[in-house]
């Protein structure tokens, strides 16, 4: 592509970089304004049109990172070290300071939920990471409920955990984001914390241990904070099945993801 | 026809809306309620897109490789079908979100197997998923912020057995055949070009494909949602 071609390559007071600077002489500035005069609006409307793209694009289209990683290596298509599918997107506009800002917000106000059955608290879990735009950053906090005797019908003990990734290609903005990864661990004697592929483990039309930590959450979440902070539901078609150190336990999302707002 | 085929879905939603409210937290993707609600309050839904659900028992045709594929062997094959958890949101207007009325309704084969350590998972080496084209296609994808969202697309489309393939990021290839969406899973490009090559029907399907052959062109609607179970 020829860059003089472009509608924005040389306007004035716009270097290629994009940020405006004085011109040198007013009757110089004046016949080149004059000159560019078309190439004006058709620039302002590429600006306009960049702009949303730039702002969304770390996740748009972007499949392989709509999962953690067991691993510090995040890069687009790579998808052999990934773990946890994405399952809530929480947003706001209000965070706390630093690049965890946000999900510092998400971890306190998690924290903060309580329903008849469980008490969401701070707790400590095996480090992930996950990718947006060109960055491969660590989880920052996660939450979960106190684990639970044989619960929803295992024999082991089982409790709601999420883990939550501030967004930094996404802040800062007008709206924070933090990506999360619930799920439902059941303690096993011989594998850790195991993600069953059905709540209750004996019926097969039940959902998915990540379907199930996702639906809790958003229900917690939705019953203490407002019916009226869901913003979106989404498909981001991350169904594929994951293999548990439990061989026989593959569990899937159906793709789903919910957008809480995180906004008093 | 638009309003008949939504009608029973509109019905379920509007009960499972209200409990949800009313009973906050705790429930998942099987509460019931009252029911009765007028089309309106499916947000985006009266646009033209296809939310009918295919009965759990109801069968199509299943894809896969065989009893192994380069090496791997069948580790599982297993068939999921769950009941839909429908959700209001802000984007839809406040009225029921039509992504909300997706599901889990595939079949799976999953070929070899990987060591995941305690604590965590890995992907299998190659997964195939059959969902019926009526409760997924790549018109059901989408992203990005509330009211930005966009649609997922596919990094590349092409022609595989004589039917659209569309290749994404994450290492997955569909292909859209006769009423079915297939989602091959793997690891690379070249690997999944070979299991779609590779792909075949269960002798009980609903027609019959080989491998190497030609597969059954789309029905109408089958690529752009719109098709009705």
């Amino acid at each position: 592509v020829n860059a003089s071609a472009h509608p924005c390559a040389s306007l004035p007071g716009v270097p290629r970089h994009g940020r405006r600077h004085p011109s040198p002489a007013t009757d110089h500035r004046t016949s080149t304004l004059r000159s560019w005069s078309w190439r004006l609006p058709v620039c302002m409307l590429i600006l306009l049109l960049a702009l949303p793209a730039t702002a969304s694009a770390e996740h748009d289209g972007v499949g392989s990172q709509h999962y953690s990683r067991d691993t510090q290596r995040c890069e687009s298509g790579y998808i052999d070290n990934i773990v946890d599918p994405v399952g809530i997107m929480f947003y706001g506009a209000a965070a706390g300071l630093g690049s965890d800002g946000h999900s510092r917000r998400v971890d306190f106000r998690l924290e903060l939920m309580e329903d008849p059955d469980h008490n969401w608290q701070d707790i400590d879990g095996g480090t992930q990471w996950l990718g947006s735009g060109d960055q491969c950053t660590v989880m920052e906090h996660q939450a979960g409920t106190n684990f639970k005797n044989e619960f929803d019908g295992f024999d082991e003990d089982a409790r709601y955990h999420v883990r939550l990734n501030q967004n930094r290609f996404a802040a800062p903005g007008p709206q924070f984001r933090t990506a999360a990864t619930p799920h439902y661990d059941v303690k096993t004697a011989r594998c850790g914390d195991q993600v069953p592929p059905h709540v209750p483990p004996t019926s097969e039309e039940a959902p998915s241990g990540y379907d199930y930590a996702r639906g809790h959450v958003k229900n917690d979440w939705l019953a203490f904070y407002g019916s009226d902070k869901m913003g979106d539901v989404q498909n981001w078609r991350n169904t594929r099945r994951n293999i548990q150190c439990l061989e026989h336990w593959q569990p899937h999302s159906s793709g789903r993801v919910y957008w809480l707002n995180t906004d008093d | 026809v638009r309003t008949r085929t939504i009608l029973p879905v509109i019905t379920l939603v509007a009960g499972v809306t209200l409990a949800i409210q009313v009973s906050g937290a705790g429930g998942h993707d099987d509460q019931t309620g009252p029911t009765g609600v007028s089309g309106t309050d499916i947000g985006r839904a009266a646009q033209g897109p296809d939310y009918s659900l295919k009965p759990c028992g109801e069968g199509f045709a299943q894809f896969h490789v065989g009893s192994s594929f380069q090496g791997h062997v069948l580790n599982t094959h297993t068939r999921f079908c769950t009941k839909p958890d429908p959700e209001p949101s802000l984007a839809a207007g406040g009225g029921i979100d039509p992504d909300s009325l997706g599901r889990s309704n595939f079949d799976s084969y999953v070929y070899g197997t990987c060591e995941a350590e305690p604590d965590q998972a890995c992907a299998p080496p190659l997964e195939i998923q059959s969902w019926p084209a009526c409760e997924r296609s790549a018109a059901d994808y989408n992203a990005g912020p509330p009211g930005q969202a966009k649609r997922i697309e596919p990094i590349d489309t092409f022609r595989v057995r004589g039917v659209p393939a569309r290749f994404y990021e994450d290492m997955s290839l569909e292909l859209s055949t006769n009423a079915v969406t297939v989602v091959i899973w793997g690891h690379s490009r070249d690997q999944l070009l070979a299991a779609a090559k590779a792909l075949r029907t269960e002798p009980a399907a609903p027609f019959q494909a080989g491998p190497g052959h030609h597969l059954p062109p789309p029905v109408a609607g089958a690529e752009d949602g719109t098709l009705n179970c």
